[in-house]
């Protein structure tokens, strides 16, 4: 089997909680991912708000290379409310990282 | 131009709308929107247009980014934005298990619309001339025989 087939996907893992973002990739990674977090929310708050649906509880970018996502635990949508997210080098399915960050509330 | 294009792309789009649980789309070209298919009012569609670009402007300002899709989670409802050229395609879904589906169908649709729009903006100069050489289909209806064909299309002449 080639390697590329047996390798796991390079995911960066982070959580939230209490409006920080924290997570073992270091503080380089965590600034990065906070910034495009921050404006990924922002930007899904301003399409709830076209819509009247509200915040959005999850949110993910992709581009041709590169695909980022959040999710608040159990639907929450404040920023003081607990969650997770990740970003990879690649893209990827969405829904199975949309999966893959809702099983880090285990 | 969207007087124009719009019949054609209206009805793939409306096939695009029972290929999932899909509660609305929006297709856009630049800042314009061309269809509307969402359960809102207008001005809603029109901010919903603008806000989905400023959030690809927001992004791209930092100089070599280029987000293809955007897809965000809301109270029972999920917003799918798919950007491809000048083409900007958003849909309403409510199963988050069909969002990859529905961002290739997207993705195929959006390559297609700006197809069409290309050949609308710069049309190939010999179109003109490939027009006015095509047989009227009135002509056929002129003679008691029909056309010769070497396709297996059968054309049968209507008689008094």
């Amino acid at each position: 089997m080639p390697d590329t087939l047996a390798s796991p996907l390079p995911l960066q893992l982070f959580t939230l909680k209490d409006g920080l973002v924290a997570s073992d990739s270091g503080q380089e990674a965590v600034n990065n991912y906070a910034a495009d977090f921050q404006g990924l929310r922002h930007f899904g708050q301003k399409i709830g708000e076209c819509l009247d649906l509200g915040a959005p509880w999850a949110g993910t970018l992709q581009e041709e290379d590169f695909t980022l996502n959040f999710a608040y635990f159990d639907a929450g949508t404040d920023a003081q409310d607990p969650g997770a997210g990740a970003l990879v080098g690649e893209r990827i399915p969405l829904f199975e990282l949309l999966s893959r960050v809702n099983s880090m509330e285990a | 131009m969207a007087a124009i294009i719009t019949p054609s792309l209206r009805s793939a789009l409306e096939r695009l709308k029972h290929g999932g649980a899909i509660n609305g789309l929006l297709l856009g070209w630049r800042r314009q929107i061309l269809i509307n298919l969402l359960p809102f009012e207008e001005f809603r569609a029109e901010r919903l247009l603008q806000a989905a670009h400023d959030a690809h402007a927001h992004f791209a300002s930092g100089g070599d980014r280029d987000v293809k899709s955007f897809w965000f989670g809301y109270e029972g409802v999920f917003v799918l934005a798919l950007l491809q050229g000048e083409c900007l395609l958003i849909m309403l879904h409510t199963h988050a298990s069909e969002v990859d589906f529905l961002r290739r169908a997207g993705l195929t649709f959006l390559d297609d619309t700006q197809l069409l729009v290309e050949a609308l903006l710069h049309p190939a100069p010999d179109d003109e001339n490939s027009r006015e050489a095509t047989q009227p289909l009135g002509e056929l209806d002129v003679g008691d025989h029909p056309p010769e064909a070497s396709g297996p299309t059968k054309v049968i002449p209507r008689r008094a």
